[in-house]
């Protein structure tokens, strides 16, 4: 079991690949004709629909897959990708066919080993029918630039294929196994933008190729020995990642995000922006970002419109536009009309249509009873990934309207629910700017302001001693959605989703900022149907009290509940500690306790170590005075001086990063709680100040969680991983206690980033009580 | 209107409703407390005339109200004072069937419209009519046309609002929030208007609306 999953995983996340993976000879002709179209998206889309009519002779473009209504997930990743890759052997998978009533939509699934064959008949690239009409639509196809896969001449071969994005000027990296990489360098905004931060651009640019070539057979086993004392024998399934290239191409290069002027422009901020990393966080979340929808004025006749990199939509499946991310609802009447032409069509031969590929374009299409979800990115990211923003999508609208619209649709099919969101704009720009950034919507869980234990505690029992019968949940919210305490009834944990989809409604909706509200809101979690009552009000201008109620009159008894807990929040001072706990931030790579034994030994050398590791950072005296609760914890609870002390001290020495980032070039890290459905994230930190270069974490994690979660690799869920492509080391690492995901500097040495992320994980568990709500007491009721 | 929200709301509509205006009016002459509910199309600012009045502020950037907001203001009135609790509601349509929930026991009802925005003068008609069937039977409606200072972008003539609003026993008056124009006055009428309230003189101390 066990194939290496990279290679898998780069086929699935290459967009661009999809097409010469495929079998058919004419279905390849179709795809490759897709595939020209792929800089601009609709054009891929306009494609997607014709090539529907025209699958019955070509067999390729459509996906389609068996109808399942339960456990869709994973047969879409087993259907889609669980193909090994193990080897060439590994032979063609072809699906089933259903032959449905005109004979059309065959799906084939073509695995990385199966492409030599096919490539062949690929090579000519023959520009079907689709050719032109894609330049029809498309206008700037460059030729299909249909670079052959065949390249790097890796005995295996089994390259995850063309970079063809030429046609938007960016370049992409290839890398097939054993050794069969390959390198695009046409990145123009990378080298700039790192050059700066890494060393001489030459070093820089040595790094990526020589990580490849390092690419050391990498297994969990034969890695450090620590983990293994860590773990004890828990189970330490590790793939064999040896085969890997341990590269993952990289789809969305710098700069080139998704949103084609929003965002682009705001990755050139980022460039020209050496911003605190203090700041980054806030910018990150809001900081260069508006509130609101933006682009109002395109339509699918607009060029920006087409080229914007991820879509998407909500209609009804009478194809009435309900939701755009961009353009103006109304004016995408006909292309909401061509979704469902294409959604129904399948849809009429009693089979659902689950994805698309329209070269890098990928068109994920999600269905929940008469409203239609549909997602078209050519940022790479995994089917999965998309499909969850879709569920979240989905679980806005619902968390504004109620599943009643669902009825109301049965009986009225015509209803235009468009009208009834008026003033939500900000609530699903703001969800938009989540599915970006936010790692909650990644982990599935929520994230906790660090706080002294203490003060939580003060925090939860304010909330607490309001309890009455109506009540459903209370949350008091720190700004970007982190929360100070959250209680429920012990019976109904909150779902991680809820609390987020009720964090950006409350968080985009800036007129709560003036005055109390009473708002209905609906947990599409929690009970998709029925409204709850909410009561929102700013206590200080960074605290935010949520108390959710099953009453509709309730407003005056919370109004109430509010008065008693500002007191005792005053009272308690846990007004002070928030604020103090804002400006301090999270956790912070260089902070990294440094001190474990081993890394004692190694940095024993080092001129500079022994002053940083025993003292008390002064340099920083804010974050230390505000931190001084956390220490103090960290110094009842261990040795101080050995481990599970954050602060400064680590030494240039131990890193290979040039001194940037946290020991051993750890760059930031993931951890999330698995009991209490929480994740810790840490500060974004130099070399990863600008948005441009968190933007390309958040998408590195976001292969790195779908990887894991068995997405893209036929064994299922993984234990752990450890990777490594021309941007960054990633390593991953699933217990049954936590989840951690770490990225490191591209150079990081393999045993050292194991022996960090095993320090880190020991001293997050030592101060867990400040950086999670844990404990019994405040989700009692 | 407001489809999906009003199968909960029957849901859940037992006997709550009139506790929202259970404060709407004490007895003391003195110092009383009025429920005052703003309805209107969205975007014809009653967020705006709302915080005129209670904070004295003007906020240009357009922020939608979620639901209902609630803010208080005293007024002094001679010698009482009136504590006005305002319930700012949500213009959109989806939040239109709950709306009695905020009307429901007001003694007082102000329902603005856009003067440079004729469809939201039909919107005003509409809530007056809903007021007029399931509002207190002693409420008092001032019909507002905001946004006076768009003098140069009327769309609605002054004497057809005035018509419609003595033809409905509501007294009318032209605000603009950016401008603070009217607001106080606006307010002072309400007053002056409410039962109970230093009726006759205090009314004619109110500069009318002209």
């Amino acid at each position: 079991m066990a194939p290496p999953p990279l290679p898998n995983e780069s086929k699935r996340e290459n967009g661009g690949s999809s097409g010469p993976n495929t079998v058919h000879p004419t279905a390849a002709a179709a795809q490759a004709a897709a595939g020209a179209a792929s800089s601009a998206a609709m054009a891929g889309v306009m494609l997607a629909l014709k090539a529907l009519k025209t699958t019955a002779e070509s067999n390729g473009g459509v996906e389609q897959r068996p109808r399942r209504r339960q456990g869709e997930l994973q047969n879409r990743g087993k259907n889609a990708v669980g193909e090994p890759e193990g080897g060439p052997a590994a032979g063609v998978k072809r699906h089933r066919k259903k032959r449905n009533g005109a004979g059309q939509g065959v799906r084939l699934d073509v695995p990385m080993g199966g492409l030599e064959g096919p490539m062949v008949s690929l090579q000519g690239g023959p520009p079907g029918r689709f050719q032109s009409s894609s330049k029809a639509l498309a206008g700037l196809p460059k030729g299909g630039s249909l670079e052959k896969p065949k390249r790097g001449g890796g005995a295996q071969g089994s390259d995850s294929g063309a970079s063809r994005r030429e046609g938007l000027g960016l370049g992409s990296i290839d890398r097939g196994e054993g050794g069969a990489q390959r390198f695009d360098t046409q990145r123009p905004e990378r080298t700039d933008e790192e050059s700066g931060q890494a060393g001489s651009p030459a070093e820089r640019a040595a790094a990526p190729s020589s990580a490849i070539l390092q690419a050391p057979p990498v297994a969990a086993k034969a890695s450090s020995p620590e983990i293994h004392k860590e773990l004890g024998d828990a189970n330490v399934q590790s793939q064999r990642g040896g085969q890997d290239a341990d590269g993952v191409q990289i789809e969305d290069p710098p700069g080139v995000g998704e949103g084609y002027l929003g965002s682009s422009g705001s990755a050139v901020e980022g460039l020209s922006e050496r911003s605190t990393s203090d700041s980054s966080l806030a910018e990150a979340r809001g900081g260069c970002w508006t509130p609101g929808k933006k682009h109002t004025d395109e339509d699918d006749s607009s060029e920006s419109w087409r080229k914007r990199k991820r879509h998407f939509f909500i209609l009804s499946n009478a194809g009435k536009p309900i939701y755009s991310r961009y353009g103006d609802e109304h004016k995408l009447a006909g292309f909401s009309a061509t979704l469902q032409a294409i959604m129904s069509y399948v849809e009429n031969s009693k089979d659902t249509i689950h994805s698309i590929r329209a070269g890098a374009h990928k068109i994920v299409f999600m269905a929940r009873g008469p409203i239609y979800l549909v997602a078209i990115s050519a940022t790479g990211e995994p089917e999965s990934s998309l499909l969850r923003k879709l569920d979240l999508l989905y679980g806005q609208l619902i968390s504004i309207l109620t599943d009643s619209i669902e009825r109301t649709f049965r009986r009225n099919q015509k209803f235009d629910v468009h009208s009834l969101l008026g003033g939500t704009e900000p609530v699903f720009a703001s969800l938009m700017h989540v599915f970006s950034w936010d790692y909650a919507v990644l982990l599935r869980a929520f994230t906790c302001l660090p706080l002294p234990y203490a003060a939580r505690q003060a925090a939860g029992v304010a909330l607490q001693e309001i309890a009455s019968p109506g009540l459903v949940f209370g949350l008091l919210l720190a700004p970007a959605g982190k929360i100070i305490s959250l209680v429920a009834p012990r019976r109904t944990p909150p779902h991680p989703d809820d609390v987020l989809l009720l964090c950006n409604f409350v968080g985009a909706s800036e007129s709560f900022r003036t005055s109390e509200s009473f708002v209905p809101l609906c947990l599409y979690r929690y009970n998709p149907s029925a409204f709850l009552y909410a009561y929102v009000g700013y206590l200080e201008p960074e605290v935010c009290l949520v108390l959710l109620t099953s009453q509709q009159d309730g407003f005056f008894h919370l109004k109430e509940c509010r008065a008693h807990i500002e007191q005792s929040l005053r009272i308690t001072g846990v007004f002070r500690e928030v604020a103090a706990a804002v400006t301090r931030g999270g956790l912070r790579v260089e902070e990294v306790p440094s001190a474990s034994a081993a890394a004692q030994r190694r940095l024993a050398a080092g001129t500079e170590t022994g002053e940083g590791i025993g003292s008390l950072p002064s340099s920083r005296s804010s974050i230390t005075a505000s931190n001084h609760t956390l220490r103090q914890k960290q110094t009842a609870s261990g040795d101080a001086s050995t481990s599970g002390r954050w602060g400064p001290g680590r030494s240039r020495d131990e890193g290979l990063s040039a001194g940037l980032g946290g020991p051993a070039g750890i760059w930031h890290f993931l951890y999330r709680h698995t009991a209490v459905d929480q994740y810790l994230a840490s500060e974004y930190s130099p070399p990863l100040e600008t948005r441009a270069a968190q933007k390309r974490v958040f998408q590195t994690y976001q292969r790195l969680l779908a990887s894991m979660q068995g997405d893209g690799a036929k064994s299922g869920p993984h234990r752990m991983q450890y990777r490594r492509d021309s941007e960054f080391v990633m390593l991953a690492w699933s217990t049954s206690d936590f989840d951690f995901y770490a990225v490191f500097d591209p150079l990081a040495d393999k045993d050292a980033a194991i022996a960090v992320c095993n320090r880190v994980c020991t001293s997050i568990r030592q101060i867990e009580g400040d950086l999670f709500q844990t404990g019994p007491v405040p989700l009692a009721w | 209107m407001g489809c999906s929200t009003s199968k909960p709301v029957t849901q859940q509509q037992q006997g709550g409703l009139q506790s929202l205006g259970r404060e709407a009016e004490s007895l003391d002459l003195k110092n009383r407390r009025v429920k005052l509910v703003l309805l209107g199309d969205s975007g014809v600012g009653k967020s705006c005339i709302v915080l005129r009045f209670v904070k004295g502020q003007f906020d240009p950037n357009n922020k939608v109200t979620v639901g209902a907001s609630f803010l208080s203001q005293t007024l002094k009135l001679g010698e009482s004072t009136i504590k006005f609790e305002i319930w700012d509601t949500a213009g959109q349509e989806r939040y239109a069937s709950l709306a009695p929930l905020y009307y429901r026991g007001a003694s007082a009802a102000i329902v603005a419209y856009d003067i440079t925005a004729p469809e939201s003068f039909q919107k005003a008609q509409y809530w007056v009519k809903e007021l007029q069937k399931h509002g207190s039977p002693n409420i008092v409606i001032a019909l507002v046309g905001n946004k006076a200072d768009l003098a140069d972008k009327r769309a609605l003539q002054r004497e057809e609002a005035e018509t419609y609003a003595e033809s409905n026993g509501m007294f009318y008056i032209e605000t603009s929030a950016k401008t603070a124009d009217n607001i106080q006055e606006l307010f002072q009428s309400i007053a002056s208007k409410l039962p109970g309230g230093s009726s006759g003189s205090a009314g004619k101390q109110t500069p009318q609306p002209r």
